[in-house]
């Protein structure tokens, strides 16, 4: 009983390497790509510095994105790098692991239609919000 | 045909088509496919520890969380009820995985 508990907690961690190390290093030669052929100049294009727009233009990229939320630490970092604020690179994480277009289809099958839209909806925002809270707590402490 | 792609899946089709873009892009500019390998290494470098970690800790957690623990916290007559929410940091694996065990 107790073998079959850990054997079944392999089993899973196989499945969820299975599922997440293709995403994981596609992402990182896609940001491979990104960094040599992406000019600085075009993120700032998109993050304009805007204080209000930048982290709602992060939660709207996080939350079309899909995988494991590991894969977006490593785009986040990036991201920074890149000059983009920690703001926008906050709601983009957040927004990642809280909101999921690309499963509501399966959410709303699940959990219904308007509770999956409302609650995808109502973390969007949220994503913004707690990004921008986190840099101003961060900004009082830190 | 769409067996086959059903078979291989989403995210190693993803990631063959990453692969096939480095390919693409070879033909056109290998200068820039070694300088994207090279940040790619690095990158892989930097995170496979922080990896080994995850996975670990993914392992612990499908060690003692289970759809029957889970519904232990949050069913009805529990006393704090929402302390394990999908989105809470001990779920790590992706979000749709969440909806079997709400369900």
């Amino acid at each position: 009983m107790q073998q079959s508990r850990w054997k079944q907690a392999g089993k899973g961690l196989l499945n969820n390497i299975k599922m997440s190390i293709p995403i994981l290093l596609g992402v990182l030669l896609l940001i491979g790509l990104v960094n040599t052929l992406v000019h600085k100049e075009f993120f700032a294009r998109i993050f304009t510095g805007n204080r209000a727009l930048d982290p709602l233009i992060g939660a709207i990229f996080g939350s079309i994105a899909a995988g494991n939320p590991m894969t977006s630490y490593v785009i986040g970092g990036e991201l920074l790098k890149n000059g983009i604020s920690l703001v926008a690179v906050l709601a983009f994480i957040v927004s990642w692991v809280t909101v999921g277009s690309v499963q509501l289809l399966a959410e709303s099958m699940s959990l219904g239609k308007k509770f999956a839209l409302l609650l995808n909806g109502i973390a969007l925002l949220m994503a913004v919000v707690i990004a921008v809270l986190t840099v101003l707590i961060s900004g009082i402490f830190g | 045909m769409k067996n086959v792609l059903m078979r291989i899946g989403a995210n190693w089709l993803f990631m063959i088509a990453v692969v096939l873009l480095y390919f693409i892009l070879g033909l056109w500019n290998f200068q820039a496919v070694i300088a994207s390998l090279e940040t790619f290494l690095g990158l892989l470098k930097r995170i496979l520890p922080i990896l080994v970690l995850v996975f670990a800790l993914i392992y612990l957690s499908n060690l003692f969380l289970n759809p029957k623990v889970v519904s232990r916290y949050l069913g009805e007559g529990t006393k704090r009820r929402g302390g394990l929410s999908p989105s809470s940091p001990v779920f790590f694996p992706p979000a749709q995985y969440t909806f079997g065990i709400l369900c």
